[in-house]
C-alpha cells in the first residue's frame, strides 16, 4: 500500500488545474470567462492549463457560436470526476495521518510516483 | 500556499508530486472547497432563491388574511406557479447562458427535494407546509453554495414561524413573520456576496 503522497496526480495536483477541475465537476458546463473570473487567472494561462487537462482526458472542451461570438465551454470528463475525487481523497489522507485519525479505506489507484 | 516542490506553470505533467505536507494538504483542500462553494453559490444563486420564496410566502401570507378561503387560494396558487413553471425554466437557461455557468442539475434537484420533504413533515406535523418547504429549499442553497450564517437564518425563521402555528398563531401572521425573515436572509446574503466579490 503506497503512501498517499505517491498516490496524488500531478497533472491535476497544480492549484490552477485543481481549481478548474473543482469548478467543472459543480457545473454541467462553465464557460472559459467565468472560469477565468472564478479563478482569477490570466486568459493566456487559464489556456495552457486547459489544453494540459485535455491532453489527460480530464476535461472535454467544446468551441460554439452564439451569433459571431466565439464561445468555449468546459465540462469535467468521468475520468477528470474520477482523479478529483481521488486527489480528494489522497489529500484527505494526508490530512488525517498527520490528525492521528485512522486513514480511510484506500482507492485501488495506482500510484503516481 | 504552493507546496515547494510541485510544478509550476503548466508543463508540470507526468513528474511524480513529493514533499506534501499535512499543512499543505489542508491548504490545497481548503482552496478547493473556496472554489466549489464560489461555483455552487454561482449555480444555486441561494440570496435570489431566498429573495424569491420569502416574497411568494409574504404575499401568500397577505393573499390569505385578506381572502378567507384560504384552501382555494392554496390550490390556486400552485396551479400558478405549475402553469408559471415552463417560462421560470425558460428564464432560468437564459440567465444560466449569459452568466456562462449551466448548473448540475443534482445539485437543484437536492434543493426541492429538501424544499418537499420538509413540506411532507410539516403536513405530518399539522404545521405550514409552504413555510417548511420554503425555508428547508433557501437553507439548502445557502449551505451548499457556503454561506452557512443564511442556512441558519433560514431555519431558524422557518422553526419559529411553525412553532408559532402549531402554538396557535395565525396562518397569515406566521408566514408573514417567515416570508420577511427570508427575505431578510437574501438581502444579507446579497450583502456578504457583494463584500466577498
Amino acid at each position: 500500500m503506497s503512501h498517499p503522497t505517491r498516490r496524488l496526480d500531478p497533472t491535476i495536483h497544480q492549484p490552477t488545474r485543481l481549481g478548474i477541475l473543482t469548478a467543472a465537476a459543480e457545473a454541467k458546463r462553465i464557460d472559459f470567462v467565468s472560469l477565468r473570473d472564478l479563478l482569477d487567472v490570466t486568459d493566456g494561462n487559464l489556456s495552457r492549463h486547459l489544453t494540459t487537462l485535455e491532453s489527460a482526458g480530464y476535461i472535454a472542451i467544446e468551441k460554439t457560436f452564439e451569433g459571431r461570438k466565439p464561445r468555449t465551454w468546459i465540462s469535467a470528463t468521468a475520468a477528470g470526476r474520477k482523479a478529483l475525487a481521488a486527489e480528494i481523497a489522497a489529500l484527505r489522507e494526508i490530512v488525517g495521518d498527520a490528525d492521528g485519525r485512522p486513514a480511510p479505506k484506500r482507492s485501488p489507484r495506482t500510484a503516481t510516483g | 500556499m504552493q507546496s515547494h516542490v510541485e510544478q509550476r506553470g503548466a508543463s508540470g505533467q507526468g513528474a511524480p508530486v513529493r514533499g506534501m505536507t499535512p499543512s499543505d494538504a489542508a491548504a490545497r483542500l481548503r482552496y478547493m472547497a473556496g472554489i466549489r462553494d464560489r461555483a455552487r453559490r454561482a449555480v444555486l444563486l441561494p440570496a435570489v432563491v431566498a429573495l424569491a420564496l420569502g416574497g411568494i410566502v409574504v404575499t401568500h401570507g397577505a393573499l390569505i388574511a385578506l381572502w378567507p378561503h384560504a384552501a382555494v387560494l392554496s390550490v390556486a396558487w400552485l396551479a400558478c406557479l405549475v402553469v408559471a413553471r415552463p417560462g421560470l425554466v425558460w428564464q432560468r437557461r437564459r440567465l444560466e447562458r449569459r452568466r456562462g455557468l449551466l448548473g448540475a442539475t443534482r445539485l437543484r434537484v437536492a434543493c426541492g427535494a429538501a424544499g418537499v420533504i420538509a413540506a411532507v413533515a410539516a403536513i405530518v406535523a399539522s404545521a405550514d407546509p409552504l413555510v417548511s418547504a420554503a425555508a428547508g429549499s433557501v437553507a439548502l442553497a445557502a449551505y451548499l453554495g457556503g454561506v452557512p450564517a443564511v442556512a441558519l437564518a433560514a431555519l431558524v425563521a422557518g422553526v419559529a414561524g411553525e412553532m408559532a402555528f402549531v402554538d396557535g398563531a395565525s396562518r397569515p401572521a406566521g408566514e408573514l413573520l417567515v416570508g420577511a425573515g427570508l427575505v431578510a436572509a437574501g438581502l444579507a446574503c446579497l450583502a456578504m456576496e457583494r463584500r466577498s466579490a
